[in-house]
């Protein structure tokens, strides 16, 4: 029994204090953004508190951080709506339905494997491309490949989804009259929103998060917020307060996750790998 | 009317073939059950004839139409599936009238269709449920339901009965039987459970390795089965089968030194024969009688209204069963004991070599 | 009526799958297969910008030449993602089955608690973990010096040694990737069949003994899949080290990543990044095959079992 007690105790303080290594960095960057330039520059670690570096960030005239913030989330809406859309239809068919061997042998695998393949050695051609024919900075260009980017993901998730509605089930629909298409919108759709909501959180989330095809395929108007972030660290002058008040407003959506749906988030950065 | 005919079914997984050439005929109004171990295919065979599953070769037709390309729903078929799978997210009323509403039924027609439906299987004041909130019974009524306000021309049933519990399987086997006379309907049941098969069925179809073993009414498959397969496979406790050799002595037929009564056959004698014997066919004394040949009891099973004898003569092993009551070996039988015991004149088959019934056994 | 409705539905069976399947394959198409090619094209050629117009010269295999014979920075980059994968996945493994192990046997306090703070750095923007460290490792304010300051230890130049740098960004993705692969195992651990463990209790003589000869064969599936995972993923670093040190100083922390982008965006030599993108793609490409070769013997192993 004390025996117990004390390997209890010991793993404890081990994944305690590993939380401990997360959280503490994260809290003292964090805290700078409520701090005064010139207490973030001497480290001091009880300082009067403060807002402006939000407002500076938000509200001054040379920030755009606002903007980059609408943009990220334009960008993040649209293209999970897409890659939903896409992912799901194409998850209920290839998982039900009697697809010919290659064309699922030829989607998935190459899914699978673009899903690991780095994305910055398509972000090159991307850019000829959309430069090519005029689009290089544009929404779409940044939804589109955002899209195709976590299509994978999101198509490995909704399979397995899918995959979970009992075989049974969609041979009654079947016998019951459906067609394919009706099986589809009737009896998976409503059994596995579920799960498109969690996919749809996921999508956003790396959506929000991305940096290299963003970096790449903005323009200053379109601009998003890891961008906007990175911005900050390469200038001479590093405006620490704005760029911690920039780090806390670009991690709500992740924390959001965090509260709302710990349960599927592991689950999905694995989709794939076990696939 | 509604004469279910399969012409030379076949079915590759690969180039494994899982149903070789099969036909088989399904008259009106019958009942009919498809019964084997797992793995013959049995399930695979409802779902040709359902369109679930690809045919690879040959038809199927409902009173001389050919349905062998046409969509499930276009059948007039309705299965009811071993999960249920009634569908989570409808009521028990939304379930039931679903295929219906495919197919642009009016909706008085619905009502009234499931009106009846609800009363026949007494699930009335359920309709708003969904499938979660209903016990195991209730949600095997509901799928049973949904194929019967259909009206369908077939219904199909695949192994609907294994999610219940033993005692409410036994009663919902009977009410199933009642209903498919009352519809009237045509019925194809699969089960791997030799009892739904024989209580159930006005003809048994049974299956191994996706060839059919035979075809018959349940007393036909017991009494005469046509091959060592189907005797092991219908019976309980399963047959005994000993294998040896059969030769004549006189006017008795002698196998392996047992006597064998009642019939003579012309045939030629040899050492290749398999000899079934079921475990109630034997006649059984404390002391030798004529033809007998003694036990050695290696152990006795009671079950309430039975007693079973495991033990072993000198052509093998043996199983036989009594009735517990009323007999002169209830007590004084045991391990080590002996008991003497003959086949019943009428209650042994012999088998050949390949395992067919020989002729006139 | 009957015989219509059948090719009727039959007609829309097909056309739903070919509907539902379109987008995918079409995103799939135009948005990576063709840029593949694209890239395999440029690389054959060399692209000059003149006045936001490029103009194209073939040059045949001159720039798989020049990247096998005179190319430094990308080898070097090479060499260092190699060893930022080794390196770094070994120790999340390791930290992160250990973790796993413990708090499976010990049991743990606060696991919602726990776990929400361990899902924090796998959903923040990797971005956003670059510029914590950076600010964490910063030379004159960083966390790190004022710590080391409180013990009277000189302040070290974190990002800026070439000698410890790579050390640095190693540091980094370790911190960022152990709770993941802890979740993983800790998820696969309790996914083990209990009765199992509780017989390896009764047939074994220590804890070590157990894992050893129980534990870790059952859990082979699910260490070795979530170790080519990160492996795969760790030739994708690219977010964390453009902030941190942008390869520098120096090729100390240079990236497979890092020279492309390079390359591409800041050398605008088109032609030649696309020979590096292509010699890349064709590298992982082989080591995922590899890796995946393993599949099929795991899932028969799986099956046996069950």
């Amino acid at each position: 029994m004390t025996l117990r007690l004390g390997s209890r105790i010991l793993a404890n303080t081990v994944v305690w204090g590993y939380a401990l290594v997360i959280l503490g960095p994260t809290l003292w960057v964090l805290s700078n953004a409520f701090k005064f330039k010139i207490d973030i520059i001497t480290g001091a670690t009880i300082s009067p508190f403060t807002w402006i570096n939000f407002n500076e960030l938000l509200f001054s005239r040379q920030s755009d951080f606002l903007a980059n913030l609408l943009n990220s989330a334009v960008i993040g809406i649209a293209s999970t709506a897409i890659v939903i859309v896409v992912a799901t239809m194409a998850a209920f068919t290839l998982t039900c339905l009697d697809v010919r061997p290659w064309v699922r042998w030829a989607l998935l695998g190459w899914a699978l494997l673009f899903h690991m393949l780095p994305t910055l050695t398509f972000v090159g051609s991307w850019y000829l491309m959309f430069s090519s024919v005029g689009l290089h900075g544009t929404y779409f260009a940044v939804i589109m490949t955002h899209a195709v980017h976590n299509l994978p993901m999101a198509l490995f998730l909704m399979m397995s989804f899918v995959g979970a509605l009992p075989r049974e089930l969609i041979q009654a629909a079947r016998m019951d009259g459906c067609s394919y298409g009706q099986v589809f919108w009737r009896i998976a759709f409503p059994l596995v929103r579920g799960g498109m909501i969690a996919a749809t959180a996921l999508t956003f989330i790396f959506s929000w998060s991305d940096f290299a095809i963003s970096l790449t395929l903005t323009s200053r108007d379109t601009m998003t917020v890891p961008v906007a972030i990175a911005t900050f660290a390469q200038e001479y002058d590093i405006r620490y307060g704005e760029m911690a008040a920039g780090t806390l407003l670009s991690i709500i959506p992740a924390l959001l996750l965090i509260l709302l749906g710990q349960n599927f988030i592991v689950r999905g950065l694995l989709a794939g790998a076990v696939k | 009317m509604a004469n279910v005919t399969v012409q030379g079914f076949q079915k590759f997984y690969g180039s494994l073939e899982v149903i070789p050439p099969l036909d088989l005929e399904i008259r009106t109004g019958e009942f009919v059950v498809l019964v084997g171990p797992s793995g013959s295919g049995k399930s695979t065979l409802l779902r040709m004839i359902a369109g679930l599953e690809k045919i690879d070769a040959g038809t199927v037709s409902i009173d001389g139409e050919d349905i062998t390309g046409r969509d499930p729903g276009d059948r007039d078929m309705a299965m009811v599936f071993q999960s249920y799978a009634l569908y989570p997210h409808m009521t028990v009323a939304e379930n039931m009238t679903f295929a219906l509403r495919m197919r642009g039924t009016g909706d008085a027609v619905i009502r009234e269709r499931l009106a009846e439906a609800l009363r026949m299987l007494s699930l009335e004041g359920y309709e708003n449920r969904k499938p979660a909130q209903l016990s195991g019974g209730q949600r095997q009524r509901v799928a049973m339901g949904r194929a019967i306000v259909r009206q369908p021309r077939v219904f199909l049933f695949d192994e609907p009965l294994s999610n219940l519990d033993a005692k409410l399987r036994a009663r919902t086997r009977l009410e199933l039987r009642e209903l498919h006379d009352r519809l009237g309907a045509t019925s194809i049941f699969v089960t791997h459970d030799q009892i739904e098969a024989m209580t159930m069925a006005d003809r048994i179809v049974l299956l191994d390795r996706g060839r059919i073993q035979q075809i018959g009414s349940p007393r036909e498959i017991y009494e005469k089965p046509r091959n060592r397969f189907v005797a092991s496979f219908i019976g309980s406790p399963e047959i005994n089968l000993l294998e040896g050799g059969l030769h004549v002595d006189g006017d008795t037929m002698l196998f392996n030194g047992l006597t064998l009564p009642g019939r003579k056959m012309e045939m030629p004698t040899g050492s290749e024969y398999t000899l079934g014997i079921r475990p109630e066919a034997f006649d059984v004394a404390p002391e030798p009688l004529a033809g007998t040949v003694p036990l050695a009891i290696r152990a006795v099973e009671y079950t309430g209204s039975d007693v079973f004898v495991f033990g072993t003569i000198d052509a093998g092993p043996l199983t036989v069963k009594l009735p517990a009551e009323g007999h002169a070996l209830r007590d004084g039988i045991g391990a080590g004991a002996f008991i003497h015991v003959r086949p019943t004149a009428e209650g042994w088959h012999l088998f050949d070599r390949s395992g067919l019934r020989v002729a006139n056994t | 009526m009957i015989s219509n409705g059948l090719s009727f539905k039959e007609r829309r069976n097909t056309r739903w799958i070919a509907i539902s399947l379109a987008p995918a394959a079409a995103l799939f198409i135009v948005l990576t297969a063709f840029p593949v090619v694209y890239l395999l094209v440029l690389s054959f050629f060399h692209v000059e910008w003149r006045e936001a117009a490029s103009a194209f010269s073939f040059v045949g295999l001159d720039n798989y030449h020049r990247l096998f014979s005179t190319e430094k920075v990308f080898w070097d980059g090479v060499r260092n993602t190699a060893v930022f994968a080794v390196t770094a996945v070994s120790c999340q493994m390791v930290l992160g089955f250990s973790m796993a192990l413990a708090v499976r046997t010990a049991g743990s306090y606060g696991r919602a608690v726990l776990t929400g703070i361990f899902l924090l750095p796998i959903v923040v923007p990797p971005i956003v973990i670059g510029t914590m460290w950076r600010l964490i490792m910063g030379r004159e304010f960083g966390l790190a010096n004022t710590l080391l300051g409180l013990l009277g230890l000189g302040p070290v130049d974190w990002l800026g040694d070439p000698d410890i740098a790579l050390a640095s960004v190693i540091f980094v993705d370790i911190w960022h990737w152990t709770p993941f692969v802890f979740l993983l195992m800790l998820a696969g651990l309790e996914s083990l069949d209990g009765e199992v463990i509780e017989a390896a209790r009764m047939d074994t003589r220590s804890r070590w003994q157990q894992i050893r000869h129980v534990v870790l064969p059952m859990m082979m599936p699910t260490i070795v899949v979530t170790l080519m995972f990160r492996v795969i993923l760790s030739f994708k670093v690219f977010d964390e080290v453009y902030l941190l040190t942008s390869g520098g100083p120096g090729t100390a922390t240079e990236v497979v990543n890092f020279s492309i982008y390079r390359t591409f965006f800041r050398q605008d030599q088109v032609g030649y990044g696309s020979a590096m993108s292509i010699v890349t793609l064709f590298a992982i490409s082989v080591v995922i095959f590899l890796a995946r070769g393993f599949a099929p013997r795991r899932a028969a192993r799986r099956s046996a079992v069950s």
